[in-house]
């Protein structure tokens, strides 16, 4: 979004002012209005949808992923770990204690010799995060028994914390460089840090039981086996899209998979604003949408047709 | 009480700067209280009793409890306190006493320059050197061939931990507390170590002696001390790990108070009861923080008045 604010700002002349503060603070300003739009990992709650139905509307504009990083210092180069769903919150519980655990070798049988006898230290943020809170809505759809939904947000009361084996990093980078130093950590970050710090990945069992990466095409096969779920209008109910997004079919899917969207409200007062927001969202999803920092993907044409709806709705008043 | 128009002036015109300080500290203390009163309405004293952050879209689903972070910021600031108050009067008296003029003048304004660096510098360093550093040389060791203690049964995690805080936290504070103890050391009138020399006081002597008139100043030192480590706030956030965990065990990852507040604040305001939570948790800081620094600072002036018999 940063690079986006930047470059429109180039082109077009029309100033986009854009700080990066996290989803909680960047919502909270928002509703303050003391902004004019907002970025935001997550959609809107079910509560906070209905608190401000017609008013604001949501759009979707860049597709993103949050990977599993691990830190196995004998686990040699070019090896990789597979996890599911259900041995993930296994582990977030607390209830799957050490790396050979039989259930992580039950998908993992090649690494027999190589998984150690040692504690996972399961790392999470300690901030209140949007990645948290696709992390978590995966883990709930995936494992909906293990991982009930009291444990699903953008902050956690982790059960791993109360058995000793949680720590939080702050931020993405926190939470990397938690995992970096602390050898036998595990630990969940936005797919472009994984990429731009070069981390090893997990590899996660999909619905139909592969084992996946993410990599572009698996993360466009579940965009595109997702799409007939999603709601058709910038002022629908959008709260529901993540979980139906996450643990997709289609044999090379990758489960973790999310928009960012931002955040508008339907009417300003300020003419010259509406349409220099229109201007700006036309262009992000159009222009914008050739110009990715690596690690997030462009949407799917369908659904871009979908956000540029909102273009059409934003109004004077 | 005036005895001239320019004496009535200087009173009237600093007037306003006194009844400034007096009133901000009340409207400061108002306002924490008005801001926690919500959560301490919602929760009642569950929340001083119980250790949780769990924030929801649903209010009635919210629920905090500052238990943990209240008891870790205690035990941290403690610990550094009692490594690094031992610290800091070894290091006044090297200062003053032994080392010579030439080595110990330039020595204490490095010391003093050290208390002036930003804390952040000291919270980097203890994160990225001394907390890997501490976690395979000192607690691995300790919990492998000690670990029946309870201080050092649970498995050092990634290193930050209470223990790293509150190392961090001596290192840091130790320069505050020996600048503290070396003026107190100046305030005792030379009548004393003359004294002793005079009735034939060896050197180690002279210097039990000073130390000793100096105990109830050591006591206000640690206090205030005390109440600067309970206060800080990034240092702890970068090395203490943010865990809602209570325990003994020095290895175990924390929350102090500071550190909560850094941690949640941001999004405290998506909630209903997180911020109100966290003003309560900045109520109790407040408390502690004046009795600990009220009551180093009274003893400070009883003693003052003591030693000018």
């Amino acid at each position: 979004m940063l690079e986006w604010a930047r470059t429109f700002t180039e082109i077009k002349g029309i100033r986009v002012e854009y700080q990066s503060v996290g989803s909680g603070a960047g919502r909270d300003m928002f509703f303050n209005k003391v902004v004019h739009f907002a970025g935001s990992d997550p959609p809107l709650s079910k509560e906070l949808y209905s608190r401000y139905r017609g008013e604001v509307m949501q759009i979707p504009v860049v597709v993103g992923s949050v990977a599993i990083i691990y830190n196995l210092p004998n686990l040699p180069e070019g090896t990789t770990l597979c996890l599911s769903g259900e041995v993930i919150a296994l582990i977030y519980k607390g209830e799957i204690r050490y790396w050979n655990d039989e259930r992580i070798l039950a998908i993992n049988p090649g690494l027999k010799d190589v998984l150690p006898s040692e504690e996972i230290v399961a790392v999470h943020r300690s901030d209140s995060s949007g990645t948290t809170s696709v992390f978590t809505t995966y883990l709930n759809k995936a494992a909906p028994d293990t991982w009930t939904s009291d444990l699903v947000g953008l902050t956690v009361n982790w059960p791993v914390d109360r058995v000793g084996r949680g720590v939080g990093g702050k931020g993405n980078e926190g939470v990397t460089q938690v995992v970096k130093t602390t050898p036998y950590s595990i630990g969940y970050v936005e797919l472009s840090y994984a990429i731009t710090q070069r981390l090893p990945t997990a590899a996660i069992k999909n619905l139909e039981g592969v084992c996946v990466k993410p990599t572009e095409e698996t993360i466009k096969s579940a965009l595109i086996n997702a799409v007939g779920e999603l709601p058709q209008s910038p002022l629908d109910d959008w709260s529901d899209a993540l979980y139906r997004m996450m643990n997709t079919r289609g044999n090379n899917s990758y489960p973790i998979v999310s928009f960012s969207y931002i955040f508008v409200y339907k009417k300003y007062a300020d003419a010259q604003l509406v349409q220099a927001l229109k201007e700006f969202i036309r262009w992000i999803l159009t222009d914008g949408q050739k110009r990715m920092v690596p690690g997030y993907l462009p949407l799917p044409s369908e659904v871009a047709s979908i956000g540029l709806k909102a273009v059409e709705l934003l109004e004077v008043g | 009480m005036f005895f001239s128009k320019s004496d009535k002036l200087l009173f009237y015109s600093t007037l306003p700067l006194i009844v400034g300080v007096l009133g901000i500290l009340l409207i400061l203390s108002y306002m924490i209280l008005s801001q926690s009163w919500p959560s301490f309405q919602r929760f009642g004293f569950a929340v001083l009793t119980t250790s949780a952050w769990s924030p929801s879209d649903d209010p009635q689903r919210e629920f905090y409890g500052l238990a943990a972070p209240i008891a870790s910021s205690l035990y941290v600031s403690i610990l550094s306190v009692l490594v690094s108050v031992p610290i800091s009067i070894c290091l006044t008296l090297t200062l003053i006493e032994i080392l010579p003029k030439y080595l110990g003048a330039p020595l204490r304004y490095v010391t003093e320059v050290m208390g002036g660096l930003p804390t952040v510098i000291y919270g980097l360093w203890g994160s990225t050197t001394l907390a890997p550093f501490l976690r395979d040389q000192v607690m691995k060791p300790l919990h492998d061939y000690l670990g029946f203690i309870p201080l050092f049964s649970c498995r050092p995690l990634t290193g930050h931990s209470m223990l790293a805080a509150s190392i961090t936290l001596a290192v840091a504070t130790t320069p505050y507390v020996t600048a503290l103890l070396i003026e107190g050391y100046y305030l005792i009138p030379s009548k004393y170590k003359e004294g002793a020399y005079s009735l034939g006081a060896t050197d180690y002597e002279a210097y039990k002696i000073m130390m000793g008139i100096l105990k109830p100043y050591v006591i206000a030192a640690s206090l205030l001390g005390f109440s600067r480590a309970l206060s800080e706030t990034t240092i702890v956030a970068l090395t203490v790990g943010n865990s809602m965990k209570l325990s003994l065990c020095l290895f175990d990852p924390a929350y102090t108070i500071p550190s909560l507040i850094a941690n949640q604040f941001e999004s405290a305001r998506l909630y209903e009861y997180a911020l109100p939570t966290l003003f309560a948790g900045a109520l109790i800081l407040l408390l502690i923080s004046l009795a600990a620094s009220y009551a180093g600072i009274r003893l400070v002036y009883g003693w003052r008045e003591r030693i000018h018999v």
